[in-house]
């Protein structure tokens, strides 16, 4: 690609709060053209981007979806790919080789950190004994009479907090049965933090960004600030380097009872609250762009502390403009 | 009769390609409400695709609008140097079939099938010229059209920005071979608003050597039908050949 030519970005799942947030972010740079796709012809990122950069696609279970979407990427000469959509990330990561043949790069991690990450059981092994971890087990392989009450109980995949509850003591976990898609997890009974990660091309980490939830609305950060505790930070390295992020990962930490920063699970995409941590100091979404585009990375990326509260926007269109 | 660039629009999407988000009908209301006097409705295909005889049926349905007209087409890629074309075998154009195959540059046509971006830089990179390029890519261009029968160029040189190429660097003789191709094959070139391409130097070029010009938005949403802005610059350029 020339110097002159601007570079196309396609980013999926653009009716979310992940891909609203890449969306503004990309916006700000004069290089860049946007183009947004989701299922949904009411999804509001569709309509941040130009009257003909927006695209309806399938699915991202939909049998039929890597290769509709490769042929977009194809068609529309796509540079940079950045897919925020959960179910559909694994599925665009395994078929990378596809996109390059077209000239898409994927703003993803690798296929591999994606399926560490996503196999929560996989992920705790990983990072045992390289960083606090709370002891993880799966449902079917553990002794109930072997754990300090309450403990976690999840699904070994699946994202966000679908799934996830407390139990309170031997006889209610030995309720659940055996289901090894099951994990028991210690409970940390400390404060939550997601780091915002970002890893250049050799897994060095640029910037390590702690936000604190104040509140959450539906899974969504509402209300939040930045935090520089280095000890979060480091811990946050570390949990980058075990999984060989190359790109941005949003590491969930907790406190454990002794006060220690550990780790709770790893989501291997750009949050919903990135937005504070761009007005921080750290472009995130920009940055992962350079990454796709080979381009080098600053060693080092510093944020300040900074707090946000969030509202719901509204974009205003002529009817005739809502998608058909 | 003379139509203006502008009056035309011979690159709509409809529904009946993946991504694209409006029905024929809508798009043919689009091209009513823009004033068009003419509209060809083209969806996507590759060597796989079944759905061709339904996409006719649901345009041939269509309700007629006075003083519109409207034609269909297939668009496809270039699948090499010999200019070969990623269609269903069984497509047919002319009289029962698609007016016409719209020839797309969506990736560049190598001597061994087609060159991903970064195979091209890298082939470029390692000694193969600009100009050899470019001829390859004319060559095969004026290959696909001999190849469509009745063809139309889609986004005609959309690809050269993506190869690091520019269309500064075309010779006349390539402008020259593409120009004679088309005409004595019937072949139109589109103006295409969304990648703006070809160039003023190409479109005069073409035009005065008797090409057929048509405007092109390349839509995949109704609310662009017929809506230009670079091509009306492009479309202006055309008269003043014609004033010659």
């Amino acid at each position: 690609m020339s110097d002159s030519s601007p570079t196309r970005v396609l980013v999926t799942g653009a009716g979310g709060p992940a891909g609203i947030a890449v969306l503004r972010s990309l916006a700000r740079r004069h290089d860049v053209v946007l183009l947004a796709a989701d299922m949904d012809r009411y999804a509001s990122g569709l309509y941040l981007v130009d009257e003909g950069a927006r695209f309806l696609v399938e699915p991202g279970l939909s049998e039929t979806f890597v290769d509709s979407l490769v042929e977009l990427c194809e068609r529309e000469r796509v540079d940079v790919l950045f897919s925020t959509v959960d179910v559909e990330l694994p599925r665009i990561a395994a078929e990378r080789k596809r996109l390059d043949e077209v000239g898409t790069a994927l703003a993803a991690p690798s296929l591999e950190t994606l399926e560490v990450c996503l196999d929560k059981y996989a992920l705790a092994q990983r990072c045992d004994g390289v960083l606090p971890t709370p002891r993880t087990e799966l449902l079917g392989a553990s002794d109930p009479d072997s754990w300090d009450y309450p403990v976690i109980v999840k699904p070994r995949r699946g994202a966000g907090s679908r799934g996830v509850h407390l139990v309170a003591d031997a006889d209610a976990l030995r309720a659940l049965g055996e289901d090894e898609d099951t994990l028991v997890q210690a409970n940390l009974p400390g404060d939550e933090y997601s780091v915002d990660t970002l890893a250049d091309a050799d897994g060095h980490v640029v910037a390590a960004v702690p936000r604190s939830r104040l509140r959450v609305d539906s899974g969504v950060s509402v209300a939040g600030a930045t935090v520089a505790d280095e000890e979060l930070e480091a811990t946050a390295r570390k949990v980058a380097e075990a999984i060989g992020l190359v790109g941005v990962a949003n590491v969930q930490l907790r406190r454990d009872a002794e006060g220690r920063a550990a780790l709770l699970e790893v989501n291997p995409r750009f949050p919903g609250a990135m937005p504070l941590t761009v007005a921080a100091g750290v472009d995130m979404p920009s940055l992962a762009l350079d990454l796709a585009l080979g381009r080098e990375l600053p060693d080092r990326v510093p944020f300040r502390e900074l707090a946000v509260v969030r509202f719901l926007e509204d974009v205003f269109l002529a009817p005739s403009e809502v998608l058909a | 009769m003379i139509v203006d660039l502008v009056d035309t629009d011979h690159h709509v999407h409809s529904t009946w390609s993946d991504d694209a988000v409006s029905t024929p009908a809508e798009n043919l209301a689009a091209a009513q409400r823009a004033g068009l006097a003419s509209i060809r409705m083209v969806d996507h295909v590759r060597v796989g695709t079944t759905y061709v005889p339904e996409f006719l049926a649901e345009v041939a349905a269509l309700p007629r609008v006075d003083g519109l007209e409207v034609l269909t087409g297939v668009e496809a890629k270039i699948l090499d140097a010999s200019g070969r074309l990623d269609v269903p075998a069984d497509l047919v154009v002319g009289p029962g079939g698609v007016d016409r195959v719209l020839i797309a540059d969506h990736q560049f046509p190598g001597p061994d099938g087609s060159w991903s971006p970064r195979r091209t830089l890298e082939e470029l990179a390692a000694g193969l010229s600009a100009q050899d390029a470019m001829s390859m890519l004319v060559q095969a261009t004026c290959s696909a059209m001999e190849r469509a029968g009745r063809g139309q160029l889609a986004h005609l040189f959309s690809l050269l920005p993506k190869i690091g190429l520019h269309e500064s660097e075309l010779l006349d003789e390539h402008l020259t071979a593409i120009a004679d191709t088309a005409v004595r094959t019937g072949t139109t070139v589109e103006v295409n608003e969304k990648w703006r391409c070809p160039g003023p130097r190409a479109v005069l070029a073409l035009a005065a050597a008797g090409v057929d010009l048509v405007g092109s938005t390349d839509s995949h949403e109704a609310s662009t039908v017929g809506s230009y802005s670079w091509v009306a610059e492009a479309a202006s350029a055309r008269r003043l050949v014609g004033a010659r």
